[in-house]
């Protein structure tokens, strides 16, 4: 080689020895560089994935392909790895935990799918609650294993439920409580669960799927303009329940049924709102419901409503996203709610849960359900208190005692009131022996029969209870009085007696006095109205006795139940407030007013047919129970029970006092007619039956003074006959066989079968009977007018004998009478008025008929009326008796067979008489 | 009802106006409510949760700490790759200019650096460079010399 070549290749190495040197010096630097920039790209994406969080990053658009790189992959795997073990216990066990949490309390439809319940009615009883209700399903965004969870809500006697949502998802809302309600509404049985549902946009058409429920009313919509409406009636609801559900110091419905069959339904209110506040004053009263409704069975479910409550509640929120969040499950878990129930299943399952609750109101609820197991096993010491129907298969009962002493039930024409009365009086005389409850029953009209508790034709047994039966009373209001009387007497014997015992109440009494015998009475007047029909005596006196009775009765254990049909007779009772405080049960029955505290309290007014509101709070709205009840007038209910009762009477136990008004009272089966014998000096006459309740007769005592004749003033020969007949007989049966002699004038033609019976019947009891005509009536009050007069001048050879003249239409002799005799100057009706002046005193007493008031006057001498003592008037006004009687006569108008009795020796005030029917007709 | 932080209730199946203070209700494990076994099971996710982002926090913090050194150093890298890129840039220039006149040399561009060269201390690499410089220069001084005689 040469040195040129030599020295070439030198350089050339040492170029390529410079270049070497400079790629190494460069490629130092620039590695370093690299790498470094690489490190601070992964600490910088490191920071950015843990700074959201790498459940966040993996969610991220952003960070999709930076997380995807190779040279992040360890950084990412860890970030994995910490997100994982954090996660740890969640994952591991949470959704196992939460799905068997709710599997074991929300068995069956509470969280069940729809396919294994949705159909069929539920069989839960109430006794146990499923503690939480199905929305839907839950996954925790954030971790990094998304399982599914059932997601449930606390609802009945728990929480109430809030869900909010946005225009875009309120169809979910709707969904969910459509869901929510069926779950509820097919877990129990049909009648436990009562939806109430108000919207503020619609009139209908919110949950469309549940309206076949409205017909078993168990769904209730709401007018939307009327919000009130549902808070008021649920706070009376709440009202009601405190003070009639929540007793012995039960703090909830819940603890009140205890681990036993649920006995009040729940009632679930869905407000459906539209995202606007509500008026102040039902913001609070809603606030108050939802404070004190869960107590009371009451669960809110409030839509759309922005609303703070301080009570529990869950809140479920539903995105326009379509996602949900509920404060069962926290923020962190996005809740996929259910889908709706099958379009075409929901409203055949509600049809299905309206017929079993209809099949299951017809099952309980029959005349027969209303009788205890064991009849007669009551004690009435505290009161009485019966079911006198049902609700949702449920008793209500209608109770009398210290604190609910009176009823007052209200029902128009055709409203079952008579099986209403039926009913109770069935259910009450079935669990209170006759000792311990005595029933005083009373109709004014032929609306309620009363006639069944009475022996009839037909039925020969009788209600062992009742110790008076009064029917078709109608006019005779004097009868409704009787009745009073009769109470308010009871009721100062009792109180007597109380007072001897030195306590004040029937209940003390009956512990002071363990072996008497003091039932609980109880009075019922249909139509009472007629009592105070008329500005009267008898509105007057019914008026003080009932305030007397109402008032002090509850104490005595005398209760009042009184009927109407009529508004009328209700308004007629407002305005005595005294009284009608004292009635605290009320009764509606369908399209009854004013029973109830209206008009906040209208709720008979849509009542349906076999219904009635039964209300212990004097009518506030608050107390109305709606029970059904059942037929108890048909064939083998109540004269079913009767008879039975009957049967185990006791064999001592009396008839019923039975006042028909439609009857008339025959002479022979009166009491005091039966106690009537020969040998009391002063004979009695009895006129007629007065009306009280003994059924006691109007008698008259004939006394050897002055005065004591008996007129009879009217122009029906009848009521005349009926009433002289009556006495007649019944002096006939104070004498033996001829001790007393009976002429009896018969002065005009009709009365002639009258008088002929009369001469029969006195003839057959063995008296000497002489009949005498117009012909023979001048020479009879002759003698007799000279008889008298011989003894009176003590010229009589004889001591007298009784002598009884029966006239029949005295006025019909006048003008013969008037003729004077032309010897002595004296007239027959001279005669006539000695023998009335002086005839008692000698044992002769006129009973005599005059055709009218002034024809009885012109038979007396001028402005001298004394000499009749005793007077029964029939078709005369009370104006033309005043000369005869005290000023109340003025109040007398004639009605059909009923005369008005005045004996001025013993009355201060006139009295009603029926006439006797005095025995057979002559045939 | 006491609403906590994380907005969940906590429940009694008595409402609250009816627990009065001397009935304070002990919770035994067997009769708490489901709702509340519910909502404890549910609690575990918001304890998961707090964990991961409280371990999130700490290695954040530890990240940014890391990073403002590192930034430092890469401020530093970046002004000593530039220092040598110059350096380079001049002795290549020279390098050039004194094989100018080999005109028989077939001239190389300059070569892209060498990432591959174990990691040393850049002046390792630069003072390797400067004497392969020298020795290119040593390796054309002779013709110089004699041409400077001529000259």
């Amino acid at each position: 080689m040469s040195r040129r070549d030599e020295r070439r290749k030198k350089v050339e190495d040492s170029f390529e020895e410079f270049r070497l040197a400079v790629a190494a010096a460069l490629g130092n630097a620039s590695r370093e560089h690299r790498e470094l920039a690489e490190e601070r790209a992964r600490d910088m994406f490191e920071v950015m994935v843990r700074g959201g969080g790498i459940d966040r990053a993996l969610d991220d658009p952003l960070l999709k392909k930076a997380l995807a790189k190779e040279e992040f992959s360890s950084t990412v795997a860890q970030a994995m790895l910490d997100h994982v073990n954090a996660f740890r216990t969640w994952s591991e066990r949470g959704p196992d935990q939460l799905s068997s949490l709710v599997r074991e309390v929300s068995p069956a439809a509470a969280s069940w799918p729809h396919e294994s319940w949705l159909g069929d009615a539920g069989n839960a009883d109430g006794s146990s609650v499923p503690e939480l209700w199905r929305i839907g399903s839950g996954v925790v965004r954030s971790a990094p294993e998304q399982r599914p969870f059932p997601v449930a809500v606390p609802l009945l006697d728990q929480a109430h439920l809030h869900v909010s949502s946005t225009p875009d998802s309120r169809h979910l809302a709707d969904g969910l409580v459509e869901n929510l309600l069926l779950r509820v509404l097919s877990y129990f049985q049909p009648g436990l669960v009562h939806v109430h549902v108000w919207d503020v946009n619609q009139l209908t058409g919110s949950l469309p799927g549940l309206y076949p429920l409205t017909r078993a009313g168990l769904l209730t919509v709401h007018d939307p303009s009327r919000l009130h409406e549902v808070l008021d009636e649920l706070s009376d609801h709440i009202r009601r329940v405190h003070t009639s559900v929540l007793v012995d110091g039960h703090l909830s419905v819940r603890a009140v049924s205890g681990t036993g069959r649920r006995t009040e339904p729940w009632r679930i209110a869905v407000l459906f709102g539209n995202r606007n506040a509500l008026k102040e004053e039902q913001q609070q009263q809603l606030q108050r419901v939802a404070r004190n409704g869960l107590a009371c069975g009451i669960v809110l479910v409030i839509v759309d409503i922005p609303v703070t409550v301080n009570s529990p509640i869950e809140t479920v929120t539903l995105k326009a996203d379509q996602t949900a969040t509920c404060t069962m499950t926290g923020k962190h878990v996005t809740v996929a709610l259910d889908p709706p129930f099958p379009r075409t299943l929901v409203p055949r399952a509600c049809a299905t849960i309206a017929e079993k609750r209809e099949e299951r109101r017809k099952r309980f609820g029959t005349f027969g359900d209303l009788l205890p197991e064991h009849l007669w096993m009551e004690s009435s010491s505290a009161g009485v208190v019966a079911p006198v129907g049902y609700q949702d298969g449920e008793p209500v009962s209608l109770g009398l005692g210290d604190t609910s002493p009176h009823a007052l039930i209200g029902g128009p024409s055709g409203s079952g009131k008579t099986n209403f009365l039926y009913a109770m009086i069935g259910s009450l005389a079935a669990r209170y022996s006759p000792d311990e409850l005595e029933l005083y029953v009373l109709d004014f009209k032929e609306g309620v029969s009363f006639a069944q508790f009475a022996p009839g034709r037909k039925d020969p047994s009788w209600l062992p209870h009742a110790r008076l039966v009064g029917v078709n009373v109608n006019t005779d209001r004097e009868f409704g009085v009787a009745l009073l009387k009769f109470l308010a007497d009871e009721m100062r014997r009792r109180a007597d007696a109380a007072k001897q015992h030195e306590v004040t109440k029937l209940e003390q009494l009956r512990a002071e006095d363990p072996h008497g015998r003091w039932p609980r009475i109880v009075a019922v007047i249909d139509e009472f109205q007629y009592l105070f029909g008329e500005r009267d005596q008898v509105t007057q006196q019914a008026t003080q006795l009932l305030e007397d009775v109402a008032r002090r009765g509850r104490s005595q254990g005398i209760h009042l139940v009184l009927c109407s049909q009529d508004v009328a007779g209700i308004e007629g009772f407002w305005g005595k407030s005294a009284i009608f405080e004292q009635f605290t049960v009320r009764v509606a029955l369908p399209k009854a007013r004013r029973v109830l505290a209206e008009p906040n309290n209208d709720a008979a007014v849509e009542l349906p047919r076999w219904h009635a509101v039964v209300n212990h709070e004097s009518g506030v709205r608050h107390g109305n129970e709606v029970a059904r009840i059942p037929d108890s007038t048909s064939k083998d209910t109540f004269d079913f029970l009767q008879r039975e009762l009957f049967r185990r009477r006791r064999p001592e136990l009396a008839e019923p006092i039975l006042f028909d008004g439609s009857k008339v009272p025959a002479l022979h089966g009166v009491q005091d007619f039966r106690l009537l014998h020969p040998g009391d000096v002063t004979p009695t006459v009895l006129l007629g039956q007065v009306i009280d309740v003994a059924g006691s007769a109007a008698k008259v005592r004939l006394a050897r003074t002055p005065g004591r004749n008996v007129a009879v003033v009217g122009s029906l020969v009848q009521d005349a006959a009926a009433v002289l007949g009556a006495a007649a007989i019944s002096l006939g049966r104070q004498h033996h066989p001829a001790e007393a002699t009976f002429t009896l004038c018969c002065l005009v033609d009709e009365a002639e079968p009258a008088a002929q019976k009369l001469a029969k019947q006195l003839n057959t009891a063995g008296h000497t009977v002489d009949v005498v005509r117009m012909d023979g009536i001048r020479e009879l009050l002759d003698r007799t007018a000279k008889r008298l007069t011989e003894t009176i001048t003590g010229t009589a050879s004889a001591p007298p004998q009784p002598h009884y003249l029966v006239l029949y239409a005295v006025d019909a002799a006048h003008t013969l009478l008037e003729q004077k005799d032309p010897a002595t100057r004296a007239s027959g009706l001279d005669s006539l008025r000695t023998v009335l002046k002086h005839g008692p005193e000698s044992r002769t007493h006129v009973l005599g008929w005059w055709r009218g008031v002034q024809r009885l006057k012109s038979s007396l001498p001028p402005g001298v009326y004394d000499d009749i003592g005793a007077w029964v008037a029939f078709d005369v006004q009370g104006k033309e008796l005043i000369s005869f009687g005290p000023e109340q006569v003025m109040a007398w108008s004639p009605r059909p067979r009923r005369g008005l009795y005045f004996d001025r020796f013993e009355h201060s005030r006139p009295q009603v008489v029926i006439p006797f029917d005095t025995g057979e007709d002559i045939s | 009802m006491n609403t906590q932080s994380n907005g969940t209730c906590e429940f009694s199946v008595v409402p609250l106006q009816r627990t009065g203070d001397g009935h304070a209700h002990v919770a035994e494990p067997e009769t708490r409510s489901a709702v509340e076994r519910y909502k404890e099971i549910i609690g575990s996710i918001g304890e998961a949760v707090a964990t991961m982002r409280a371990h999130d926090e700490t290695r954040v913090a530890e990240l940014m700490a890391r990073l403002a050194v590192s930034q430092d150093r890469m401020v530093d890298a970046i002004e000593r790759e530039k220092v040598v890129k110059l350096g380079v840039a001049l002795h290549w220039e020279s390098a050039v200019e004194a094989l100018w006149e080999e005109r028989w040399l077939r001239m190389r561009p300059m070569p892209q650096p060498d990432e591959r060269v174990p990691a040393r201390d850049q002046n390792d690499y630069d003072a390797a460079m400067e004497l392969a410089f020298q020795a290119l220069e040593e390796s054309l001084q002779k013709r110089s010399l004699l041409r400077r005689k001529k000259e």
